[in-house]
């Protein structure tokens, strides 16, 4: 995902370069203004009714799937609470959640729906989720007095990490954690 | 030159001078926050927050404060914004720089520029850095809200409120015939400071009432809400203040009219709204906050690139598209600028987008679009604006500062962006405990690699400084 938005910025910026570049250059065989601003003028109309169209478009694609609620059609199968504390995670509990039989889980499966619950203990932090491939997966804030719900299906069994993404002070670089998928 | 017009360009000196000044410090701040994350400092990570703080708080402030002491010395063709004001203003925010520094370098306050509730209050820095820097950012907050109301309010005597802000334009039925563009942008830009700086002064009220009785609480969501609310509104302003600078001055180059319309008031008008509503994509990943806001947050975040480049992008295209000019370094800068503007601003809209924001939020992403539109964008318009003011004719040594500001700058920016792709997070003094070593590798490798970009960045300050400067006592005697 970050790997695209790289890409579409890396053409967007090369875009904008040779724009200015070329339009800098224009000035080697000068015109009226007269001349040349009905068609610039001409063109603006145009690539309003582009951009309108580009946004209303994109639009429509990204926002859908937001992190704001449970993917659709599933009941998370798995809960794992996390609290946030100057400056360490602790993982209080995994737990099994209605319709499975197992006991005390110390790890997460792969492939089930897990609920993260966070919460923070004193000041702002952010949890993010790292595959051990160095990936950031997911994350969200866990701000004091608004604890938050996660939703996340591991796929690869592995170690997985957790890292806190808002500064909180002397000890934030240093505030991880990690956790097992079975 | 009249006595008054005079003054008024003097103060503009003091000012430039000052600003540079500061900015070349911070630069260095910077400098070195790159050598530690890259491993070849080994700061204490305290330190290292308190120089991430008054770097941040510093840039913000200087730009803002150079970027409207330009808007300020160019509209004072057409108005009179206060000179005691402006002389007055400097002192306080004299003494707000220092209290800055007194409580980071000294006190080693480290919350960040956003200073988020409630970290300030954590035990690690003693009691009166907390103070000082409160009481210091008000002083700032209150030498600005001031500032922005003087424009106003000059900008009300000669044109009327409603005709400043181009309505005349909108009904089609000016009064003001030449209204300058620049105007309206202004009016628009102040209006949005004052507003939001007045929510900036409560929320440091608030903060001042917990550093005197620490037992009072706030809701964390509210407060986040309002420093956001005032910061990135500050941030915005400040770039409208360069582009305000753009759309007064590429005409002087170009040698053609660049009029007040219908449609530039539209839009200007319509980015008031715009820009009070975007700050919402900070908050994102605040599952407090009400979901139709995130949807607010980003639909307004898109929506604010239609007047961007509509009407200022194409207004530009207008200017200088086979125009008979020469490229000298004034209008280089700014036409480098707006697109330093145009980059630093696509990267944010990608960032603004919720499901790209997932991986990207409080990555090195943040600080790499940000620093693009500020280094490479307003600061560009800045040197453009205060070159007019004091540099002198021969400007050789100065488009070679350029240069290499260009050059440093978009590598420099790059390597946040190449880290902020690879996961790398924001705000680390360094990255030794993080537990994923492939990530605290490129965190180390891209600062490496930033810190000789960053070298670049210097040459041309420097080169640029030393041509600007040769100006200055002409400048002094008002030729
Ligand atoms: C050559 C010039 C500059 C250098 C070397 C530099 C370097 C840095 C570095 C290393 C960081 C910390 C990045 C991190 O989060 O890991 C940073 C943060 C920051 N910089 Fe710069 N910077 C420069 C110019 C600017 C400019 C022009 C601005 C203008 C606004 C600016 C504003 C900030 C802000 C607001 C932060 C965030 C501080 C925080 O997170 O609390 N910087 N800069
Ligand atoms: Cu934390």
């Amino acid at each position: 995902m970050a790997w695209q938005a790289g890409l579409i910025t890396l053409i967007g910026t090369m875009t904008i370069f040779g724009i200015t570049f070329w339009l800098i250059r224009s000035t080697r065989s000068p015109e009226r203004a007269e001349a040349v601003t009905p068609g610039i003028y001409a063109m603006r109309g145009k690539y309003f009714i582009f951009l309108s169209l580009v946004i209303l478009i994109t639009l429509f694609a990204t926002l859908r799937g937001l992190p704001y609620f449970p993917p659709e059609g599933a009941a998370p199968a798995y809960e794992v609470t996390v609290k946030g504390k100057l400056w360490f995670w602790e993982v209080t509990e995994i737990k099994a959640l209605s319709g499975t039989t197992e006991i005390a889980p110390t790890a997460v499966p792969a492939g089930k729906l897990v609920q993260f619950s966070i919460s923070s203990e004193d000041v702002n932090h952010g949890l993010a989720i790292y595959n051990s491939q160095g990936q950031l997966l997911i994350q969200t804030q866990a701000m004091p007095g608004y604890p938050s719900k996660l939703y996340y299906t591991f796929n690869e069994p592995g170690e997985y990490f957790l890292v806190c993404l808002e500064y909180c002070g002397m000890g934030h670089q240093s505030m991880t954690s990690k956790f097992t998928v079975l | 030159m009249s006595e008054n017009q005079l003054q008024t360009k003097r103060l503009a000196i003091v000012y430039a001078i000052t600003g540079l000044v500061v900015f070349f410090v911070l630069v260095l701040l910077g400098f070195t926050m790159r050598l530690n994350q890259a491993g070849a400092l080994d700061l204490p990570p305290d330190f290292f927050y308190a120089l991430m703080t008054l770097h941040g708080l510093g840039m913000v402030g200087v730009l803002y404060v150079a970027a409207y002491i330009g808007v300020w010395y160019l509209i004072s063709q057409y108005t009179k914004p206060s000179l005691g004001l402006a002389k007055f203003n400097y002192v306080l925010i004299l003494l707000g720089v220092v209290g800055l520094m007194l409580s980071t370098l000294i006190g080693r306050f480290g919350a960040g520029w956003y200073v988020l509730y409630p970290l300030p209050f954590i035990k690690t820095w003693p009691e009166w850095a907390v103070g000082t820097a409160v009481i210091s950012v008000m002083l700032l907050g209150v030498a600005w809200l001031l500032g922005q109301l003087d424009v106003l309010r000059a900008i009300a005597k000669r044109y009327g409120f409603a005709e400043g802000l181009g309505w005349g334009y909108l009904s089609g039925n000016p009064k003001e015939k030449d209204l300058p563009p620049m105007v309206v942008i202004t009016s628009v830009s102040m209006i949005a400071g004052a507003l939001t700086t007045v929510v900036g002064a409560i929320m440091l009220m608030l903060y001042l009432a917990k550093w005197l009785n620490p037992a009072l609480e706030f809701d964390a969501l509210l407060m986040k809400n309002m420093v956001f609310l005032f910061g990135h509104t500050l941030v915005n302003i400040t770039l409208y203040f360069g582009v305000a600078a753009v759309y007064a001055m590429l005409p002087l180059y170009s040698g053609r009219a660049w009029k007040m319309n219908k449609i530039i008031a539209l839009s200007w008008n319509a980015s008031l709204f715009l820009i009070l509503l975007a700050y919402f994509h900070h908050l994102y990943f605040d599952f407090g906050q009400p979901v139709w806001v995130q949807y607010v947050g980003q639909f307004a975040s898109y929506l604010s690139t239609v007047p961007a480049t509509v009407v200022t992008i194409f207004g530009v295209f207008a200017q200088i598209y086979r125009a008979d000019m020469k490229w000298s370094f004034v209008p280089l800068a700014f036409v480098l600028g707006i697109m330093g503007w145009i980059v630093g601003g696509f990267a944010a809209v990608v960032d603004s987008t919720i499901r790209l924001n997932q991986v990207l939020h409080n990555t090195q992403w943040v600080p790499g679009h940000f620093h693009t539109y500020f280094l490479l964008g307003v600061v560009l318009m800045i040197l453009a604006v205060l070159y007019y003011l004091m540099g002198p004719k021969e400007d050789k040594l100065a488009r070679f500062g350029l240069w290499s500001l260009l050059l440093g700058g978009f590598g420099f920016v790059a390597m946040f962006f190449i880290g902020g792709i690879q996961s790398v997070p924001r705000r680390m003094a360094n990255y030794d405990s993080l537990p994923i070593k492939s990530v605290a590798q490129v965190g180390q490798m891209t600062a490496g690699i930033a810190s000789l970009f960053i070298l670049l960045i210097a040459v041309g300050a420097i080169a640029y400084y030393i041509a600007v400067f040769k100006g200055v006592k002409q400048a002094w005697s008002g030729n």
